[in-house]
């Protein structure tokens, strides 16, 4: 009795949770103006069309999905190799030897994690307008790097730390180098928690709005930016603005799956092993 | 290579590149904190002032502090909405049931969904005329709400918010503290129950105590993002009705990408950077305490 009370408690939950993503991917699909009537109509016939519009024919002034899109795609891809190629090798330093200011440089780095990025985004944004990359995709990259680099470090000297040192001292006795060991023996066997680490990263910049928001323009918009734009007006826009935002679910939602033993672990910095 | 040359070497561009992205902007904005500078006025120029930013957020600008209090109202709404809906749900799902894991996958995605998203997501459910949430509760509890719907209420604006922000981040409370029950030693409660305590007995006496890292870390992580309130503000409010939601950061960004004011936008960004590292340090200084990391 009380096991299936708990159990009917749970499902009512999840379906809580289900709820406002399952209505915004039904606006989606609902024939404008279907999705502004009150109360809900169900008898709808389902209209994809809006997808079609959202990719193909929605080019105007206030918004171009498709340059958003590859906008989006190319800046976030360009980040996360950037930063694991920057916090891989710092994160198997923090993780192996016991240098000075090692602890403190680990908490500089964490402190990042904590700064609201409204701090860090308007000393940024003078610094590239004089550099004059303000609404180019090399503005963001490198800003996504404030979040990605110490997130990798500390995720990545959490992997590191669980392969034991031996393997590498092997490796160093039958003749390689340092550099050698790490990359040849360690990285692969860390390939995993690497691969977890990258996908977060990814995500994590996916998921940005606020730097995007300021330091965009027209060119290098992102997708977030630009549907955001459409919030304000309950217009045939909406249902578009729906569309490609349930399309923008797919990555965050096919990592959920495919790393959720890392989910916990990725959301922590680290910290709890999950 | 010697091994303490080899470690700084790797460390380098890690170093390197976040001193040019985060350390230069710092120390520049702290700069410009001591001077009138406005870019929507380039005629009034760039003026030394020293601390009389500091001294006009702090003493006489009443809105700011106001937006340092919404900012601890919501922080301290939403992290103990989340602590205590998240802890009592990791209790439930802590145990073997059909369709556990299930409902453990569905409720991992909120938290991977993009903030904004979810901003726009409630905005649809909240609207004044369209959305689905002011027709549910005028149809069950008979009320007429307010023109612009759940957020057209400066009380209700500011709730509304605690609860979009409440969803999406509930169940990474609940996945921490998961995590540590299922970490738990078993031989204290085996204990427990043949020493014949009760139910809350363990709970308070061995539960609780044996979860605290996990509390703690659990906390810092939502207390640290909360302060950090930005896209939800900014697609369901914009900081009103009135001022009613206007929380630092968006207040900062008003003041700084939008009116220009520089100097005063550097200022402000300080003292909310002080204030943010303070607290998120305090947190980290007990869960660390003597212990390697």
């Amino acid at each position: 009795m009380k096991r299936a009370l708990i159990f009917w408690f749970l499902v009512f939950i999840a379906a809580i949770y289900m709820f406002p993503i399952f209505w915004f991917f039904l606006l989606s699909i609902k024939p404008f103006p279907t999705g502004f009537v009150l109360p809900p109509k169900w008898d709808f016939t389902p209209d994809f069309s809006s997808y079609v519009t959202a990719f193909t024919g929605y080019a105007s002034e206030a918004g171009n999905f498709q340059l958003w899109y590859t906008n989006s795609i190319s800046i976030c891809l360009t980040t996360t190799v950037l930063s694991m190629a920057i916090a891989v090798p710092a994160a198997y330093s923090f993780a192996r030897f016991r240098f000075r200011g090692r602890r403190d440089l680990l908490f500089w780095l964490l402190t990042n994690r904590m700064v609201p990025p409204i701090t860090a985004l308007l000393p940024l944004y003078l610094m590239m307008s004089s550099l004059k990359i303000l609404d180019t995709w090399a503005a963001l990259i490198l800003v996504y790097l404030i979040i990605n680099v110490p997130f990798s470090v500390w995720m990545m000297k959490g992997f590191f730390e669980e392969i034991p040192s031996e393997l590498e001292e092997a490796a160093l006795v039958d003749g390689c180098s340092r550099w050698q060991a790490f990359i040849r023996v360690v990285v692969p066997i860390a390939i995993a928690g690497l691969a977890a680490t990258a996908t977060f990263s990814f995500i994590f910049a996916w998921n940005d709005f606020i730097f995007a928001l300021i330091l965009t323009g027209y060119k290098s918009k992102t997708v977030m930016v630009g549907i955001a734009g459409f919030w304000s007006s309950i217009d045939l826009r909406w249902t578009l603005l729906a569309a490609a935002g349930s399309v923008y679910l797919i990555p965050p939602f096919t990592v959920a799956m495919v790393f959720r033993k890392y989910i916990i672990r990725g959301m922590t910095f680290g910290a709890v092993k999950g | 290579m010697g091994k303490s040359l080899f470690s700084y070497v790797l460390i380098a561009p890690c170093i390197a590149i976040m001193l040019f992205v985060v350390a230069y902007p710092t120390v520049y904005a702290l700069y410009v904190s001591f001077f009138s500078w406005n870019l929507a006025q380039p005629r009034l120029g760039f003026k030394f002032v020293g601390l009389d930013n500091y001294a006009k957020a702090l003493l006489d600008d009443p809105l700011f502090i106001e937006s340092v209090k919404t900012t601890f109202y919501f922080v301290i709404l939403s992290v103990t909405t989340e602590f205590f809906l998240g802890f009592g749900l990791s209790l439930l799902l802590h145990r073997e049931l059909r369709g556990v894991s299930v409902i453990r996958s569905i409720l991992l995605l909120p938290m991977m969904i993009a903030p904004i998203l979810v901003a726009l997501m409630w905005r649809y459910m909240y609207f004044g005329e369209y959305g689905i949430l002011p027709y549910i509760i005028t149809w069950i509890l008979g009320i007429q709400l307010p023109a612009g719907g759940l957020i057209g209420d400066k009380v209700l604006a500011l709730i509304s918010i605690v609860i979009a922000d409440a969803w999406e981040w509930t169940p990474l409370v609940m996945l921490i503290l998961l995590a540590g029950l299922e970490s738990l030693p078993i031989d204290p409660f085996e204990s427990a129950v043949v020493d014949g305590a009760s139910t809350y007995q363990t709970f308070k006496y061995i539960t609780l105590p044996l979860m605290r890292p996990f509390i703690l870390v659990a906390l810092l992580m939502r207390t640290m993002d909360a302060f950090k309130i930005f896209d939800l503000v900014y697609v369901l409010t914009k900081g009103g009705p009135g001022t009613a939601t206007m929380v630092m950061g968006f207040y900062a960004y008003n003041e700084g990408l939008k009116f220009f004011n520089i100097g005063y936008a550097a200022s402000l960004v300080m003292i909310i950077s002080y204030i943010v590292i303070f607290v998120s340090l305090t947190y980290i200084r007990v869960i660390y305490r003597g212990k390697e990391i």
